[in-house]
């Protein structure tokens, strides 16, 4: 009996131990050998989305994806790092001490050697067929166009955790459309690896990024960006600008800035290249502001055309002098003269004549202080002083554009109003927003305000082209056609005065005055040829007006 | 032997029984087919990899052909390209207009 007893216990003994791992195994230790498992059977992968392209107006890409590649090296692969590091740092073009530095560090299984490398690169060092050299492929921006219209664009960077993130222009206004949502796969294989058609698959389609249609005319933009390379050359600028306007619809047309950057090699770009002048920059915008402080004293009938100002002399304004811009003072001038002649002192009457208040309220109509709402990353919008810090002077000032900043992008638009029959409209860079499935979300226009009335646009219309046909820059002007603009010189304060010699030549206009299919800011900062906006913006303006009347088929009328 | 068990089945069963036989017959066929099947598609990993591999492959050739159109067509290649065939930038257009005029300076 006690020998039967035993063997029992000894079974039920060998039972419980046997019961005992088994519980350990399937439940103490059961979720880590489930990962465990699942690593050998499971196979998951990231899917990248693939970025949304950039289109000009007809469909064609400015900004588009290509495949480039991480190479990398795998040091304990290596067989021979002397001819390794020779044949990579020569087809790379890198430090060779820098390579040897990566691969010589202790313990590890892989190291970067170059990102974004392009596949004509990427084959000549897979056909050298080098022992411990990888290839991964990775997704990078492509320009087919260069660095045209680099700072309306924008690039795209690493953000802190190594993804992709868009900066400056278009790139960084648009990073979440433009960046899509990644998916992923997870698939159950087998012993070889192989995917297992009636095993589990988890597959969340990776989602591309949305594409951009821009409102952007290709042809536009390589007239602006010949014209204005031309132009920096000619009148020996530090820096110029140009921006063109569907005043109906405030489509931006084209917009080129130099200096300039390639988007493709920002990391090689100074920073301060980046930011688009057309919104970021501000600047005393000078006599071209006239146009629009005479369009408010029309539209409130505190002037009219032919209303007369006597100029005899510099017009004491509390302890200050304005004088003209040349010292020449030409008695009775009408209102029309006064633009013409870019009279400072007449436009002071003109502004006494509108009153502080008013000038401020047609300020902020005409989008002056505030953020224009274009969809551009980096804009910057300069307060305007309430009206209780406006002396005198201030007012005298403003009237002929000084001691009042503004971003080009804000007088763009405020002249666009004057070609617009007194609407102000709501400067657009994107079209069309784009989906993977073919739907499309339209950016269409939108009228903010009416500013002035449409006879008042009108009658100042009339105003600036006699100014173009009779002021200082007649001589540039195309023949037979009729341009409404203004020419404007500013100084630029520089440490609470201002410079007497650095200036920004502008000029603004719209043409066919009678039907404007464009208006079009141009901008020289320090002009060395002449300080006069008269004798470098406005040709400047002229010679790209022409070119885009040919673009347009838009003959003249003489 | 076998008329002895013929007749035993025709006494012994029943029409119920009949059906349970005829269901648990089907749930045979079925698990067997389920067999089949899953054994010849258990090793249709290969084409799947296959597949999978080809449509990437063709993707790649997508993309590279699209990066080569845009590059061909970009504004400034075809600048480039029409300068090389002689092409110049007309400096003066002629317009035609409805009032012709008497004579027409070509310089």
């Amino acid at each position: 009996m006690k020998r039967q007893t035993l063997v029992l216990l000894m079974f039920l003994g060998g039972f419980l131990l046997v019961a005992a791992k088994l519980f350990y195994w399937q439940v103490i230790v059961s979720e880590r050998l489930v990962e465990a498992a699942r690593d050998q059977y499971f196979f998951s992968l990231n899917l990248p989305p693939a970025r949304g392209k950039i289109l000009a107006s007809d469909g064609s890409p400015m900004v588009t994806n290509k495949t480039a590649y991480l190479v990398y090296g795998e040091p304990k692969q290596i067989s021979d790092r002397n001819i390794f590091v020779n044949k990579v740092t020569e087809t790379l073009k890198l430090s060779k001490e820098d390579l040897i530095q990566k691969l010589a560090q202790a313990n590890i299984v892989w190291v970067s050697i170059a990102h974004r490398v392009d596949e004509g690169k990427a084959q000549e060092l897979k056909s050298m067929s080098l022992p411990g050299l990888g290839f991964e492929k990775e997704a990078v921006r492509f320009y087919p166009e260069g660095s045209m219209a680099a700072q309306l664009m924008g690039f795209v960077g690493s953000d802190t955790n190594g993804q992709d993130k868009g900066y400056f222009g278009l790139e960084g206004f648009y990073d979440r459309a433009l960046k899509g949502k990644p998916g992923s796969l997870l698939q159950e294989k087998d012993a070889q690896g192989l995917p297992l058609l009636l095993g589990t698959e988890k597959r969340i389609p990776a989602e591309n990024g949305q594409d951009l249609e821009l409102y952007l005319d290709r042809s536009v933009q390589l007239i602006l960006e010949n014209r204005l390379q031309a132009g920096l050359q000619k009148y020996g600028a530090k820096a110029a600008m140009v921006a063109v306007m569907d005043p109906k619809t405030g489509g931006i047309l084209g917009t080129a800035a130099l200096p300039k950057y390639a988007p493709a090699e920002f990391n090689k770009a100074s920073p301060q290249s980046f930011p688009n002048p057309l919104v970021a920059n501000t600047y005393e915008p000078g006599s071209t502001f006239k146009a629009l402080v005479m369009a408010a004293a029309l539209n409130e009938k505190v002037v009219k055309p032919e209303t007369k100002y006597n100029e005899t002399g510099p017009v004491p304004v509390g302890e200050y002098l304005i004088r003209t811009w040349n010292s020449e003072y030409h008695g009775d001038l009408t209102m029309t003269q006064v633009l013409e002649k870019s009279s400072n002192p007449g436009m002071v009457f003109v502004g006494q004549k509108l009153g502080k208040d008013k000038m401020l309220d047609y300020l902020n109509k005409f989008g002056f202080g505030q953020k224009s709402g274009i969809d551009l990353e980096e804009e910057a919008a300069p307060g305007l002083r309430s009206a209780d810090d406006w002396k005198e002077i201030d007012l005298a000032t403003a009237s002929f554009g000084q001691g009042i900043a503004v971003t080009p992008i804000q007088m763009l638009r405020a002249v666009g109003v004057l070609s617009n029959q007194g609407k102000l409209m709501q400067p657009l860079v994107v079209k069309k927003i784009i989906d993977v499935n073919g739907k499309v979300i339209e950016n269409k226009p939108r009228l903010l305000s009416e500013v002035i009335k449409p006879a008042t646009a009108q009658i100042i219309t009339e105003m600036l082209i006699a100014a173009v046909d009779n002021g200082e820059a007649k001589w540039a002007k195309p023949k037979g056609y009729r341009i409404a603009g203004k020419t404007g010189t500013a100084q630029i304060a520089v440490s609470g005065h201002y410079d007497d010699k650095k200036t920004i030549a502008s000029f603004v206009g719209y043409a066919p005055a009678d039907d404007p299919k464009f208006v079009m800011l141009v901008l020289l900062q320090e002009p060395t040829s002449s300080p006069w906006g008269s004798e470098t913006a406005a040709p400047l303006f002229f010679d790209i007006a022409k070119d885009l009347f040919a673009y347009y088929s838009i003959s003249p009328k003489d | 032997m076998n008329r002895t068990r013929k007749r035993y089945f025709k006494t012994q069963t029943t029409p119920r029984s009949r059906w349970m036989w005829l269901a648990g017959s089907v749930v045979v066929v079925l698990l067997l087919i389920q067999v089949i099947v899953s054994n010849r598609l258990a090793t249709s990993g290969h084409d799947i990899t296959r597949i999978e591999q080809e449509i990437q492959t063709v993707n790649e050739e997508n993309q590279l052909y699209a990066e080569k159109i845009a590059s061909a067509s970009a504004l400034m290649a075809i600048a480039d390209k029409a300068k090389q065939l002689g092409f110049v930038t007309p400096v003066n257009p002629i317009f035609l207009t409805r009032d012709l005029p008497v004579a027409l300076n070509l310089q």
